[in-house]
């Protein structure tokens, strides 16, 4: 699908904006001031909150109209896990996960 | 004039090992950047404007969820707060920067540049010569994702859609969450916000995925604290 193209420009440019001024909050206060305990506590569990639930949205995503979802995607993403796990490695992760996605969609085709 | 180049070229040759991680990194974002934009134009626009490569993809899988343009750009930016860490740690030693400076030392701050410049903030490097390293590994840094994006992009755009390259999102995500999860309140956090998320799936404009990211962080948060008693 694509992506009206105003809606897209004005996403990246939005973004964008947004992105450089929190890479330039603390520089251009010239590190007067430095973030607290509990803004450091809340900050450090947001990528594995917000990624973890993208990661899990995306995988069950159409899970309710059918499409061999949790014959595919489930087990796919589990090997891929172990894998990270194990070997810490993106293209590793990479190549068992989606290794595994296509051998799992070829055999439920066939 | 020559202990400056050196500065600069041990920057660039610093941030040489970690372009391994970074080159998978940009060619499947170009390639699925390339899925949802109109052409290759937006497409690296958009790589150019954010220069972000974790919200980036992010964005594109809710795109292609169909999520609201607000939930978008909100995911996107929560995303990227982890940067003020960043910001944070390296101001002190460019505060006194011109504003040019400042603004282009922000604009190229990733994961990488910080992760590179701790060891020789540490190390003593001031003034001048840690701004001339920083600029080195950062640009570098910067040259190898715009790079490999525009790869990514032209190659992307012949993948067959029956493929199904889509699925590469989830799977890079969980090669960059796993080596986050270092402790049980960080576990517990991505297991909390995941599970979560999949409750909350038919929740409409994918609100659900920022309940699923708050009841995450606030998991976290609510472990250490009763593990720090």
């Amino acid at each position: 699908m694509t992506y009206p193209v105003d809606l897209f420009w004005y996403l990246s440019l939005m973004l964008g904006a947004a992105t450089f001024l929190i890479r330039l909050s603390f520089i251009a206060v010239m590190g007067r001031w430095t973030p607290g305990e509990s803004m450091r506590r809340v900050l450090r569990f947001i990528p594995a909150s917000v990624l973890s639930a993208i990661i899990a949205g995306s995988v069950v995503h159409g899970m309710d109209e059918g499409g061999g979802v949790l014959l595919q995607r489930v087990p796919a993403i589990i090997a891929a896990f172990a894998v990270a796990w194990k070997s810490r490695s993106v293209s590793l992760t990479i190549l068992f996960g989606m290794g595994c996605y296509w051998l799992l969609g070829w055999q439920i085709s066939n | 004039m020559k202990k400056h180049e050196t500065q600069i070229v041990r920057g660039i040759r610093q941030a040489l090992p970690l372009l391994l991680g970074v080159v998978p990194f940009g060619l499947v974002t170009g390639a699925m950047t390339m899925k949802v934009a109109a052409g290759y134009l937006e497409a690296q626009g958009m790589s150019l404007s954010i220069y972000a490569g974790a919200s980036q993809l992010a964005v594109l899988q809710l795109v292609m969820q169909s999520a609201a343009f607000p939930v978008l750009l909100f995911t996107g930016v929560v995303i990227n707060l982890r940067m003020l860490m960043y910001s944070a740690y390296v101001a002190p030693h460019f505060g006194h920067e011109k504003w040019h400076w400042k603004a282009v030392i922000a604009y190229v701050l990733t994961d990488q540049a910080f992760a590179l410049s701790v060891p020789v903030i540490e190390d003593g490097l001031r003034g001048r010569s840690l701004r001339e390293f920083y600029l080195g590994a950062a640009v570098t840094v910067w040259l190898c994702w715009q790079l490999t994006f525009a790869i990514g992009a032209q190659v992307g755009a012949s993948i067959p859609a029956s493929w199904g390259m889509e699925f590469i999102i989830p799977v890079m995500f969980l090669a960059m969450v796993v080596p986050v999860l270092v402790d049980r309140p960080s576990l517990c956090a991505a297991l909390s916000a995941a599970i979560t998320a999949v409750a909350f799936r038919n929740v409409p404009l994918n609100l659900g995925l920022l309940a699923a990211s708050m009841v995450g962080v606030c998991t976290g948060v609510a472990l250490e604290i009763r593990r720090e008693r």
